[in-house]
Order: structure tokens, then sequence, then C-alpha cells
């Protein structure tokens, strides 16, 4: 069985390839505006069809990690460059993941969609995205639209992971926290965990069918969190993150108060 | 008033500005193809734009009242994403830099293109259900570019008015074969959506800065509303199309009997 990996030269990626191959699959890393030169990723155009095409012919699993994928530097040029690869090469993969069968595509955007509400509200899986009006976050939030859409009407199982910034737990600087921060490998098993485990509950459908598009926000449990995290932790993905930051979770507060 | 115009060349277009023309605004006409402009030289001011590149929209913008986006490209990949999303980004971008208040944004009506998970078979759509373009590169393009007007008329103090319309004729132009039958939801006249273009550049403060109108004829089939554009915008359009959906009677099996 075998993984495409997008935005290849992102650490996320790096992390998703390890956990996919250690569990006996393969994974190709691609990547179109790369934000680093380093580690084993491939060039490519989402833009090209035919690449797609040629990328995915063996290919169970997309993820697409659209939310991490390079910027290509600010310049007007690259701002073009970037948008037309997170909508049109975003269409483009999804056509070829439905021509090719593809069985789950997994999405990985950012919590960046919702830049544009106020810092107190708390916000689930549920709320409509208000990206604020740069590139970055607009950008995503059309990534994020043109999957909905394809899962809709292409009937392709979608997953969509929102997140906040990936470290790895032993990297971060002791006494800097920041609330968004998750682990890669954390993230790289709720990936595998989105492709692999049952759907269930509410979510497995009735007899007209399921839903082919799925939502979740991945964060470390904590206090008075901004991104509600209800569906993760209690639909069918159960995320519960390995790597805590040394936080205390709102449930263990709970049993020593 | 000064209004610069997109995709002047087109019919879209050119049907706007025959009505803008009669309300007498001072118009410049730009379009990628110089050629599509001869038509309007020595009688407004033309200039070539490729809405695919900021700068010229940009330089196009400055001085401007109203920005009238009529630019479409419908069936080449990747460039109906460019002219379609990233054009309407670089217009409201050029409108938001250059202090233009209002934007005409024109494009398809998105849910009746038949796939399964549209509104094909429903009744009585309002201006502002939630666009399904399914995977329709023409349709989705439009959607994401109309998702970029929504967010800046939302996020800034651009006023935009969206119209949405879908088949366009001349009513001499309705074939002998289609007498008594209606083939299209959504029909509209060239004299009427241009009407309806001159209507929008000229009307006052609505209820939202981001405004959806259907440009749909009236018609007696209960598909579309059109009840909005007639109240905000104060359009009224003229032909109705009977031809299409009234049989003549003379001809009926009873009659003859």
């Amino acid at each position: 069985m075998n993984a495409l990996v997008t935005g290849g030269s992102s650490l996320l990626a790096k992390a998703v390839a390890r956990h996919f191959r250690g569990q006996g699959w393969g994974a190709r890393l691609v990547d179109a505006i790369p934000c680093s030169t380093e580690g084993e990723w491939e060039q490519t155009d989402f833009l090209s069809p035919d690449a797609n095409a040629e990328l995915l012919r063996q290919c169970s699993v997309l993820i697409h990690l659209f939310g991490f994928h390079g910027s290509g530097g600010g310049t007007e040029d690259a701002n073009g460059a970037y948008l037309d690869q997170l909508t049109a090469g975003t269409y483009s993969l999804l056509q070829s993941a439905k021509d090719n069968a593809v069985e789950h595509v997994v999405a990985v955007s950012s919590f960046d969609v919702f830049s544009g509400y106020p810092e107190c509200y708390r916000i689930s899986e549920s709320w409509a995205p208000l990206p604020v009006l740069e590139i970055g976050p607009l950008a995503q939030y059309l990534a994020e639209e043109v999957c909905r859409h394809s899962a809709r009407t292409l009937q392709l199982d979608t997953v969509l992971l929102r997140i906040g910034e990936v470290v790895i737990e032993e990297d971060v600087v002791e006494g800097a926290q920041n609330p968004l921060w998750i682990d890669a490998r954390d993230v790289a098993a709720s990936i595998w965990d989105a492709c692999t485990k049952p759907i269930r509950g509410h979510e497995a459908g009735h007899a007209y069918g399921s839903n082919p598009w799925r939502v979740y926000h991945l964060v470390v449990p904590q206090e008075n969190e901004r991104f509600a995290t209800g569906k993760s932790l209690h639909y069918s993905l159960q995320f519960v993150p390995e790597h805590r930051f040394g936080w205390a979770s709102p449930e263990k507060e709970a049993k020593t108060s | 008033m000064k209004v610069t115009v997109f995709g002047a060349g087109g019919p879209v277009a050119a049907a706007g500005i025959k009505s803008l023309e009669r309300e007498g605004h001072e118009l410049l006409l730009t379009d990628i193809s110089e050629e599509t402009l001869k038509q309007y030289e020595g009688v407004h001011r033309t200039a070539a734009v490729d809405i695919t590149r900021y700068e010229d929209v940009l330089n196009a913008s400055s001085n401007a009242a109203a920005l009238v986006n009529c630019t479409v490209l419908r069936d080449k990949f990747p460039l109906a994403f460019q002219v379609n999303c990233r054009g309407a980004h670089n217009v409201m971008r050029a409108a938001h830099a250059s202090g233009v208040g209002k934007v005409v944004h024109t494009g398809p009506i998105q849910y009746h293109s038949g796939h399964v998970t549209d509104y094909a078979s429903d009744f009585h759509l309002s201006d502002n259900i939630p666009p399904r373009p399914g995977m329709s590169l023409y349709l989705l393009s439009k959607y994401l570019g109309q998702e970029v007007c929504r967010l800046y008329a939302e996020r800034s103090d651009i006023q935009v008015i969206t119209l949405m319309f879908s088949s366009i004729f001349s009513p001499n132009q309705v074939h002998q074969r289609s007498h008594g039958r209606m083939l299209a939801t959504a029909i509209v006249s060239w004299d009427d959506l241009g009407d309806s273009i001159a209507l929008a550049v000229a009307a006052g403060p609505l209820p939202n800065r981001f405004e959806l109108f259907h440009i749909v004829a009236d018609l007696p089939h209960g598909r579309v509303c059109v009840e909005k554009a007639k109240r905000l915008l104060g359009w009224q359009p003229k032909d109705r199309f009977e031809e299409m959906y009234v049989r003549e009677m003379d001809r009926s099996p009873a009659t003859s009997a």
C-alpha cells in the first residue's frame, strides 16, 4: 500500500512518511513550492494533470498537506503561483485521486483559516472559516473548499485536519510556549488513524450512507483552549496526543481539584 | 461615474456597456484581447489588461469609482482558475488598494448543473443558498473567485454586488425547436442582463456589503427566485420568453377535434 504526501519538504511530511513506513506502507513525498531543500522529497507541479496521474497511479491514500506548502517568498509572482497550486493544484490532485480509485484523502490545513475571528471565541469544527485577507490563510481556505466540494461531488472519502504549529516536543525551547504547538508525530499518527480507524457512531451515518467529508481540529488538550476538539476526541478519530509539552490536561486538573 | 470594465471584449460586458453608456458613465474598457476592444475605440477609453496580472488590474483601477468584472474562462485548466479565481482576487485587491468603493462581479448560477449533490431537483431556489459548484472546472473556479469577493466585502469597505445568471438569449434568438419547451432553469435576455449591470453600478447602500442576485427572467416554473434583484436593485426584466413555455392552443388535439 502506498501514500502520496504533498508538502513533502515540510517537517510534518517527514514524520508522516516515517509513520506510514513503520506500518509497512510506502510513502512518496512531493512538493511544488518547497519550504526546505532537505530530505528525500521530489519536485513536482500540481498544475500538471499528467504528473498528478502518474504520482497517484498506485496510491491508495493521498495526504495533502496544503497548509504546510511553502509560500514561495512573498513576491507578487510567488503569491500568484502559491494561490494557483492550492486551488487549481488541489483540484487536479483530487480529480486524479478519483480517477485512480484512491480510497482516502487526508487534507491538512491550519487554524489560520479562522484568523478573522476575535481571539476570545472558542471555535469548533462546525464553524465557518473566516480567513484574514492575506494570501496564506485565503489560499488555505480556498483549498479547503475545493476538498469539501470534491468530497461531496466525487464521493471521495476525505478527512480535513486543522492544526497549529508543528514541532517536535524535544526541540522546543524551554520556557517558550505556544498553545497551538502540536508534535509532528502525533499528527502523523492521527493521519494514519484517519485512514484506518473505522467510522463509528454518529459519523457512520445511517441507511442513507455516511458523509464522505469529516473535519477535526487537533490540539493538545488544555484549559480554555481556543480551538475546540470535541469531534477529534469523541468521534471516530479519537485523537489523544502522546506529546503534551508538560501541560496539565483539563482532565487531570479536574481530578486534582 | 468612472467605471472600469474587465473582460470588456466579451458578450456579457457588451450588454452591460450598452446600458452603462445610456446612463452616461465614463468607461474604461479593458480586455486581454485588444482586437475585441476595437469596436469601442474612439467612443471609450480602452486598455489591454491581463486579469491574472495584478499590476495590470491595479493600473486600470486607479481613479475608478466602480469596477465591473466580466472576465471568465470556462474550459482550460489551469487557466480557468487563474482567470476566475486569481483574477477575482486581483480585482478585489486593486479595489482595496485604490479605494474603489464598489465592485460588480459576474458569474454563473452554481447549483443546477445536474450533478447528484447540487440543487438540480429543488424548487424556489433563493439567491443566498450556499453554492454547490461540484467539480466542474468552470463552476468551481468561479465559485472560488466569488468567495474571494465575499471575504473582501465582509472584511473591508467595498460593496460587492454579484450578478448570477445562466442561459442568455435574445428573444429573437430562441430557436423554433424550443417553442413550447422550457429547456433551461434560468434564462435572461442580453438587454435585461445589461440593465442589471448598470443598476448594480448605480445601486446605493444595500443591507449587506456582499450581495448575490439571480439575474433571471420572470419565468413561471418556480425554480429560481428573482424577487431580490427587483426589490434591492430595482431591476425589472422585460423579456419573458413566453414562446418557450406557452403552447399554441390552436394546434392542440382538442382544438383540432
